[in-house]
């Protein structure tokens, strides 16, 4: 989302992709106005950014793409350690306010639709024979690719074998 | 959901022998499979979605909840269970959280008597401390083999065929009646002791698991001493010691995980709260006329522990009690440990005639530490090369590096012929 600015800002992103009654919230400030705090249910989304020139953020979406694996054998400690890592990655970028939001895809192939000379066709999903699954994803907001890269470049899922494939959002301005 | 949600220390591990206990009281005992299916689910689950969604606001409560509806799947789907499906999902519904979240470092009363089923008689023996780690202490079977240096597949195998002795004698979650009691006790604090000593031995293996091996120990001899018809002298005298032991466990190493010998710690390091709730076990396990290993053990470690510094040792005493020590084990630990305290108490030709009595059974002569004492012995008296030769003994045995790099030192510092 492109922010043009004409004042300092405050820019508050509280944001659930799945939400549709949910949206990006702008509020015009005075420059010498105090930052809104926010409390309870929105602290998970929601933080203040300043801008102090003229900066654009654009969205960007990371895909996890990962391998079906067995985890029956990792333990519950190692399960503990693994969370405990994507819960700092994740928490910074709250911390920073740019984290939009993310949500873990059910575990099996969806549906795959297809359309041919009008006859649609529904089938299954591949999940336990796909070599790869989209696992996940989260959105998140940057200034440019590189920043972007390097948010996902620090996202645990690549540690532990996972494919993450970003994109930028094509927004549409006035 | 809050952005302060911290998992506490262990939190998985310690949640997972808390259901596993609690599930095996609803399901039985023999159920330890499936049991342990729906708990390892229960934290795929967790693994999955929190990285997404964030950590929920009770952890545990998700925990359980999510493993208790896993469990009812299964009996529903599952025709065996037909007739009690109903009963069994009542009693399911009845595992809930405890609401306190230190309480996660509790062991519960059901984990409690987990462990007595664990350290039944009618399950091998060397099967007892696997099958505790296991189902009580949330460990993997990975986790295991690596704190005891075995193979995974003997692990395993070990836990196979527990289970398969555990359906067999249909053992129950309880505690042993009355007449029972002390013998299956006995067992119990036997299989505490040995997950401690494995804990702390300087032999290899990983040294953070064996770390929670000792944590492990303390916390189950702390739930033991506290309920009323388990306390006893002997369980008293196991809890001091182990409250002892460990308020010497970080001062044992230093930074770059070399060994630091007792002579050269940190006295000022060593915790004090621990050395107090080890003396106030100590005095209850002077209550009656027992004097078992774990209270001759005890006071030899509160003789090192209460020590202004090394050389103030009550040496004596130390060497009595391992005097005591030996006519009850006649281990060869103990009997190497006997010379070490005579070389202190009585000077080395009092070690040296101990030492020569000893014999050259095959057991001590694979046994490092035994060259290293023969070392001290030479060194004491003068004899460089001998003191040499012992140590490049004691080197070619050690199986820990941490051992080797110290005997390697001590080495060097005795210089070239």
């Amino acid at each position: 989302m492109a922010v043009h600015m004409h004042m300092m800002m405050v820019k508050l992103s509280a944001i659930k992709l799945a939400d549709s009654n949910t949206g990006i919230y702008l509020f015009r400030m005075s420059i010498y106005m105090e930052p809104i705090r926010l409390v309870d249910e929105f602290s998970h989304f929601a933080g203040w950014i300043f801008n102090q020139q003229e900066k654009t953020m654009a969205k960007f979406l990371l895909l996890l793409h990962e391998q079906p694996t067995d985890f029956s054998e990792i333990s519950a400690e190692q399960i503990q350690g693994v969370i405990a890592e994507y819960t700092a990655w994740r928490e910074n970028l709250i911390e920073r306010s740019l984290l939009v939001g993310g949500e873990k895809l059910k575990d099996e192939g969806g549906r795959h639709l297809t359309s041919a000379d009008g006859r649609l066709q529904v089938v299954d999903g591949p999940y336990s024979e796909a070599k790869e699954v989209l696992g996940g994803y989260f959105m998140i907001e940057a200034d440019d690719y590189a920043a972007a890269v390097q948010i996902s470049s620090e996202c645990p899922h690549l540690k532990y074998g996972g494919r993450i494939e970003l994109r930028e959002i094509d927004e549409i301005h006035d | 959901m809050t952005d302060s949600v911290q998992l506490v220390e262990h939190l998985f591990r310690r949640q997972a022998g808390q259901m596993t206990a609690s599930l095996a009281r609803v399901l039985g005992f023999e159920q330890l499979d499936m049991i342990e299916d729906v708990i390892q689910d229960a934290l795929l689950k967790a693994l999955k979605t929190w990285p997404y969604n964030g950590m929920p606001d009770n952890p545990s409560a998700w925990l359980i909840r999510v493993a208790k509806n896993r469990a009812i799947d299964i009996i529903r789907r599952d025709k065996s269970w037909s007739d009690k499906q109903v009963l069994v999902e009542q009693h399911l519904n009845t595992i809930s959280n405890r609401q306190d979240t230190d309480a996660i470092s509790e062991v519960t009363d059901e984990q409690l008597h987990m462990v007595f089923a664990c350290c039944h008689p009618a399950i091998s023996g060397h099967a007892h401390i696997a099958l505790t780690l296991k189902s009580v202490c949330g460990f993997s079977v990975d986790e295991i083999a690596s704190a005891f240096l075995t193979r995974k597949a003997t692990i395993a195998q070990r836990l196979v065929r527990a289970k398969r002795q555990i359906r067999q004698h249909d053992i129950q979650l309880e505690l042993p009646g009355r007449e029972q009691l002390p013998e299956r006790l006995e067992s119990v604090l036997k299989v505490i002791y040995l997950l401690f000593n494995e804990g702390y031995g300087a032999s290899a293996g990983n040294q953070l698991i064996r770390h929670d091996l000792c944590a492990e120990a303390l916390r189950l001899c702390q739930c033991v001493v506290l309920q009323d018809e388990l306390e006893s002298p002997q369980a008293h005298a196991l809890m001091a010691l182990l409250y002892l032991q460990s308020a010497r466990l970080t001062t044992r190493m230093d930074g770059t995980g070399d060994l630091i010998l007792l002579a050269d710690q940190d006295r000022t390091a060593w915790d004090v709260k621990m050395i107090q709730q080890g003396v106030r076990h100590m005095r209850r396990a002077a209550a009656g006329s027992e004097l078992s290993s774990y209270h001759l053990q005890a006071e030899i470690s509160a003789c090192h522990t209460l020590a202004p510094s090394y050389h103030a040792t009550d040496w004596p005493r130390i060497l009595d009690c391992y005097n005591h020590l030996y006519r009850q084990d006649g281990s060869v630990v103990t009997a190497v440990n006997r010379v070490a305290a005579m070389l202190h108490a009585e000077g080395p030709e009092a070690a040296q005639l101990a030492l020569d009595e000893l014999g050259t059974a095959a057991a001590l002569e694979n046994y490092y530490p035994y060259y290293v004492t023969r070392a001290a012995i030479a060194g004491q008296r003068g004899l460089v090369s001998e003191q040499r030769e012992y140590l490049q003994q004691a080197l070619q045995l050690a199986g820990n590096a941490a051992v080797k790099r110290f005997l390697i030192k001590k080495l060097a510092g005795l210089g070239n012929e």
